[in-house]
């Protein structure tokens, strides 16, 4: 049951190696992998190509057995930023992932963008502007506008990044549910060990760039499915963390 | 009626340029001059209309645009003195020739100085302000010879003639060549100047204001500037007999009050009627005084590289329509 | 903690382009108080009397001055004899028809501007093959001076409305070109892919995002260049007149009649800070999503 498979990617803009030894991972459907590494390390462009938005220089990655094209709506982005139109209010905003979808009426676009709304506790706020909420709500927005989209791959970049250490725990809660309930497969990418660890089934840490895996990290089979705020204080949970840390350590290597 | 002309002028932007009747139409442009009010006289008296031209005339200042509209096609007629008529890029086959002259400078023009010059002759190393191609210029030019001299002598400042005022407060100018009533305005405002009129069209001939045709629609309506004329000496026969109601026709094209017309006309101007331009212009065999300015005005232009070519009066002014209408009454 | 409890209030965000504004209590870095602080903000109704009073103790010093005579009158008439002579010229010389035929043609230019500048300038900023190939010639074309140009306008346009138009255009059209590209520039490479990632093409992603989200700036610059078109006015109504401020202006130089200057000058200016009002009342009025909560 693969879902999404990197083949031998590598990747240079210019004569900037990002992604140089050949890259290879499989993503089972419904799988929420996560992209962990050092700030520009080329996880994010490894995630971009899944989406369309950069093409692999040598390699191949395939959906479903298929190479991947130009971006379309099966595979949805969330950004850290500018990740809303800020001239739609937030129902306008969750509703233009279904813009140019030809085959639900319109009425059936208004039905689904309050039922996204309302997943993502936003229903009460549809008719203000992005500027008029928080920052943990527009993030909110996004994720309900790649629902709405009816993309089965979800591909985030660092959403929660500029998020405060309680929305964030929140909204990683909420992430991971919407995740089990509508059972999307996920590329999350970001550097912060303890979110990876949170949200994720499986880690994949990579190298300062060029990119490269160091290691990975099965998740699920620590921790399980369900994921409450509670076990962010458990003992696994600590080991888990001094664990991966020490990888990306080495990884981040002379860095340090 | 001014509302709608404009309303269609910009709907019709791009599809202007229409055919019109090309034998009964005359387009002038002329310099913010009141010595071309005939031309408007006659217009709002409708003299042109008796006749049967239709005539427009607008302002432009600029000489160079003015041989642009020319050349283009899009004027008939351009008014100006017979010096700048000659001024550079002019020559033998530049568009325009002279068929009348409609006032000629009496006072109009001059040089103001200082209280400290005396005359032309002291003058030699001063800073002289002066826009190029004004009628001043010559005159300074005409004096100068006089006393052998010329512009190199002088340190010229060029200016505009609108700020004449402005620069004589100046007093590292010594003196300014202009034109009224900012020459009268400098020497009555700037008092601690003492400044005086040193050299005055007054005393000389040679400032004189030409009508300019354009040589391939003269050739083709040679009627049609006949009657052009003969509407334009029929105001300033009306100026003759009736200034007041001329000045009261005349003043609003100019944005001034009819005592400011008058005051200009006192002393500035004199309109040249057709008794004059006769005399002046002459016929194909016996040609008038006009030749003889425009050879001394030559000179000078050349003197000073005003002008690129020598041109030759006897091509540069067309008698024939001014001889066709001499015996009419 | 003093982290905000997770009721959805407003802490300041990176993501947002609104600045939320704390507490001025919060971050007064001297004890000085009152609107001489920096970047303070005036309390409600103090801007527009901040203006008027400032503006009218302007008026009043430049009144004094001419009235006690330490200015020539004949260069810098007092503001009450420049009111008086623009009354006059108003009854007289029929001064509110020709600032009419200005405002026409101010707009006509500009808007013919605007309808050149907007695909053109989304084009250069949009297709890199298309900005490579305009912007040398754009922006060489920028520096020229318009006055210059005159002759050339003639020739190529004769001396009707079309030169007018024409030089008010380019003193406009390649300013405001590369205002629009820069607009379009600016707005981010992620609403695009948001509108490809729920499968708009790239002509929906132009109209449906990128034009709507350079919207706000776009209207701002095209309020800037409404305004430098307005300054070419006397460059263009010169050339041979008959019409408009700039015509009246030029001859009332002429005459050297500087109350008329003045007259016409000021009521350039008044049209101008009118317009200019109007253009931002609009503004706020149709971008309201960009102030916060």
């Amino acid at each position: 049951m693969v879902h999404l498979q990197f083949d031998r990617v590598t990747k240079r803009f210019g004569d900037v190696p990002v992604v140089e030894t050949p890259f290879d991972l499989s993503v089972r459907r419904h799988e929420f992998v996560v992209f962990l590494g050092p700030s520009g390390c080329g996880k994010t462009t490894l995630m971009r190509m899944v989406g369309g938005l950069d093409a692999p220089t040598t390699g191949e990655i395939r959906l479903e057995g298929e190479p991947v094209g130009p971006p379309d709506r099966r595979r949805g982005m969330v950004f850290q930023s500018y990740s809303s139109f800020p001239w739609l209010t937030v129902a306008e905003n969750v509703a233009f992932g279904m813009k140019y979808r030809t085959d639900l009426t319109e009425t059936e676009k208004a039905v689904r963008a309050e039922q996204y709304l309302d997943l993502v506790g936003l229903y009460e706020f549809s008719d203000h502007y992005p500027n008029q909420v928080s920052g943990g709500m527009r993030q909110r927005i996004a994720i309900a506008r790649t629902l709405a989209a009816g993309a089965d791959v979800l591909l985030m970049d660092e959403p929660f990044g500029a998020l405060d250490a309680l929305r964030r725990e929140q909204l990683q809660t909420e992430l991971r549910a919407i995740q089990r309930r509508d059972a999307k497969t996920v590329v999350f990418v970001t550097h912060d060990v303890e979110e990876a660890l949170f949200v994720a089934d499986r880690v994949v840490v990579f190298s300062k760039r060029p990119a490269r895996i160091v290691t990975q990290i099965d998740v699920r089979s620590r921790l399980g499915d369900e994921r409450t705020i509670e076990m962010r204080d458990g003992d696994d949970f600590f080991a888990l963390r001094r664990e991966t840390i020490g990888a990306v350590r080495a990884a981040a290597g002379d860095e340090l | 009626m001014r509302h709608v002309v404009i309303a269609a002028a910009f709907s019709l932007l791009l599809a202007s340029g229409a055919a019109r009747a090309e034998d009964s139409r005359i387009r002038v442009l002329a310099p913010t001059w009141t010595g071309y009010a005939p031309v408007f006289v006659a217009m709002d008296k409708g003299y042109f209309k008796e006749l049967g031209v239709e005539v427009e005339m607008r302002f432009e200042d600029d000489r160079s645009n003015v041989l642009a509209a020319m050349t283009r096609g899009d004027i008939e007629v351009d008014m100006r003195t017979v010096g700048e008529h000659q001024g550079r890029p002019r020559d033998a086959s530049t568009p325009g020739v002279i068929i009348a002259t409609i006032d000629k400078s009496v006072g109009g023009d001059g040089v103001i100085s200082a209280a400290s010059i005396g005359s032309a002759a002291d003058l030699k190393g001063k800073t002289v302000a002066v826009e190029p191609n004004i009628p001043a210029r010559l005159l300074l030019q005409l004096e100068l010879k006089k006393v052998g001299m010329t512009l190199d002598d002088l340190k010229i400042k060029e200016i505009m003639t609108q700020d004449t005022v402005a620069v004589f407060a100046d007093p590292s100018i010594d003196a300014i060549g202009t034109y009224e009533p900012v020459m009268s305005q400098a020497l009555s405002s700037q008092t601690q100047r003492k400044g005086k009129l040193l050299i005055s069209s007054k005393d000389s001939e040679i400032i004189i204001d030409i009508i300019d045709v354009r040589q391939d629609d003269l050739k083709k309506n040679p009627v049609k500037y006949q009657k052009f004329l003969t509407g334009i000496f029929k105001a300033i026969e009306l100026y003759k007999s009736d200034p007041a109601e001329f000045i009261k026709l005349a003043a609003p094209h100019y944005n001034l009050s009819e005592k400011e017309v008058k005051e200009i006309f006192d002393t500035s101007l004199q309109f040249t009627g057709k008794a004059e331009n006769v005399e002046m212009i002459g016929t194909k065999d016996k040609p008038g005084k006009l030749y003889e300015i425009f050879d001394t005005v030559m000179q000078l232009n050349l003197d000073y590289k005003a002008a690129d070519a020598k041109l030759e009066a006897r091509q540069q002014i067309d008698p024939s329509v001014v001889t066709a209408i001499a015996g009419a009454k | 903690m003093s982290l905000v409890a997770e009721a959805e209030g407003g802490t300041s965000d990176v993501a947002g382009s609104s600045v939320q504004t704390t507490a001025p209590s919060a971050r007064r870095p001297t004890a000085r108080r009152g609107p001489f602080r920096l970047r303070a903000p005036l309390p409600r109704g103090w801007d527009a009397a901040v203006a008027v009073g400032a503006s009218l103790a302007i008026l009043a010093v430049w009144e004094i001055v001419a009235r006690l005579g330490l200015t020539t009158p004949l260069f810098f008439p007092a503001p009450s004899t420049i009111l008086s002579t623009m009354a006059r010229m108003i009854s007289d010389q029929n001064l509110l028809w020709h600032a009419w035929v200005s405002t026409l043609r101010v707009w006509g230019a500009f808007l013919l501007a605007a309808v050149m500048a907007i695909p053109i300038g989304v084009a250069m900023s949009g297709y890199r093959v298309v900005g490579a190939a305009l912007e040398p010639a754009v922006d060489f074309i920028r520096y020229l001076p318009v006055p210059a140009l005159v002759p050339l306008a003639i020739i190529w346009f004769g001396v009707g409305e079309e030169t007018k138009i024409f030089l008010l255009w380019l003193g406009t059209f390649f300013q405001l070109v590369l205002l629009v590209a820069d607009d379009m520039r600016r707005v981010p490479n992620e609403y695009f892919e948001i509108a490809y990632t729920v499968g708009a093409n790239e002509r929906q992603a132009l109209k449906d995002v990128a034009f709507r989200a350079m919207l706000p700036s776009l209207v701002d610059n095209l309020r800037i260049s409404l305004g430098w078109c307005w300054t070419y006015l006397i460059i263009a109504e010169i050339v041979a007149a008959d019409s408009g401020l700039g015509f009246v202006i030029w001859a009332a130089r002429r005459y050297m009649k500087t109350p008329e200057v003045m007259a016409g000058v000021v009521l350039i200016g008044v049209i101008g800070l009118a317009t200019d009002q109007l253009l931002r009342l609009l503004h706020r009025r149709a971008f309201r999503y960009l102030r916060g909560a």
